[in-house]
């Protein structure tokens, strides 16, 4: 018998809102970037201080994954070395290198900067946080290419590589942002599976 | 010493802490304010930019870094 995949949850951010599982969290609107991830931030009260010390980028991904598993218990029976991470955007890191490189304009090099100065930081961020030591890659690419992110997530898990994995499109340039992140897994007993291109596309355009 | 907090709180973007809350003698690292090995590269800049301190030694980062209080000790003795 063939697996089916599904997806079991998703979470989005933009335009000053943020979506979990096709809902727009009413409680959750701002009008700056930074307002909606502090928030964002203070509605979900983690307790995470290491929040307020990352990039846009990384405060971007790490606080769509945080609704993202709020309410889901899907993972809890997974084994965490098997959650793997498939994020891809357009402008990488830009957004921080540009800080970074005006720093250094002025003479200074903050090394808090410039950790974030790679993208898949915020993949870090989020495993640090769950404790996911899974496969983990970030692709750039000028649109989001879901097809190729179909395909690369499917390998992961028919091959065993994976058990679980986070897929989707975290990307931030100046005032510009949407992350789209969702979390796919072998599917229930009887349940057909909903992992595919077009159901993925809806969801994000949606976002 | 309440500059110092201040600035270490800027510095690290410690948005959960107010300087009032940090103890003179309190650890910075690991039991006290919890801070980790990119904060303490943070508090060299800071040194460095606020009072034209470079560390000359690595080595004596653990004493210079240990509290406030030892911070503004060797801003003392080393203030150009």
């Amino acid at each position: 018998m063939i697996d089916q995949y599904c997806i079991e949850a998703f979470a989005g951010i933009s335009k000053g809102r943020i979506i979990r599982n096709g809902e727009s969290l009413p409680d959750l609107v701002a009008g700056s970037f930074d307002e909606l991830m502090d928030v964002a931030y203070a509605s979900l009260s983690p307790g995470y201080p290491k929040f307020h010390k990352m990039d846009s980028l990384s405060k971007l991904g790490f606080m769509t994954s945080e609704y993202l598993f709020q309410n889901t218990n899907a993972l809890e029976s997974i084994d965490k070395t098997k959650v793997g991470l498939v994020i891809s955007n357009k402008s990488s890191s830009l957004d921080t290198d540009i800080k970074f490189q005006n720093m250094l304009m002025k003479g200074v090099a903050s090394p808090s900067v410039f950790v974030y100065t790679l993208p898949n930081i915020l993949i870090g961020e989020i495993c640090i946080r769950n404790k996911f030591k899974g496969e983990s890659v970030f692709f750039i690419s000028e649109s989001y290419n879901i097809s190729n992110q179909v395909n690369y997530i499917s390998l992961l898990l028919k091959n065993g590589i994976v058990d679980a994995c986070i897929g989707g499109w975290v990307e931030l340039m100046k005032d510009s942002y949407k992350s789209f992140l969702y979390l796919v897994t072998k599917c229930a007993k009887g349940k057909e599976g909903d992992f595919k291109e077009e159901n993925l596309s809806n969801i994000f355009n949606k976002i | 010493m309440q500059n110092l907090k201040v600035q270490i709180v800027d510095q690290l973007n410690l948005k959960d802490v107010k300087p009032e809350d940090i103890g003179d003698d309190q650890p910075l690292f690991v039991e006290g304010l919890g801070l980790d090995s990119i904060d303490a590269l943070e508090l060299i800049v800071l040194l460095q930019q606020h009072y034209g301190i470079k560390l000359a030694k690595a080595e004596d980062g653990p004493e210079v870094f240990r509290s406030v209080n030892s911070m503004a000790r060797y801003i003392t003795e080393h203030k150009k």
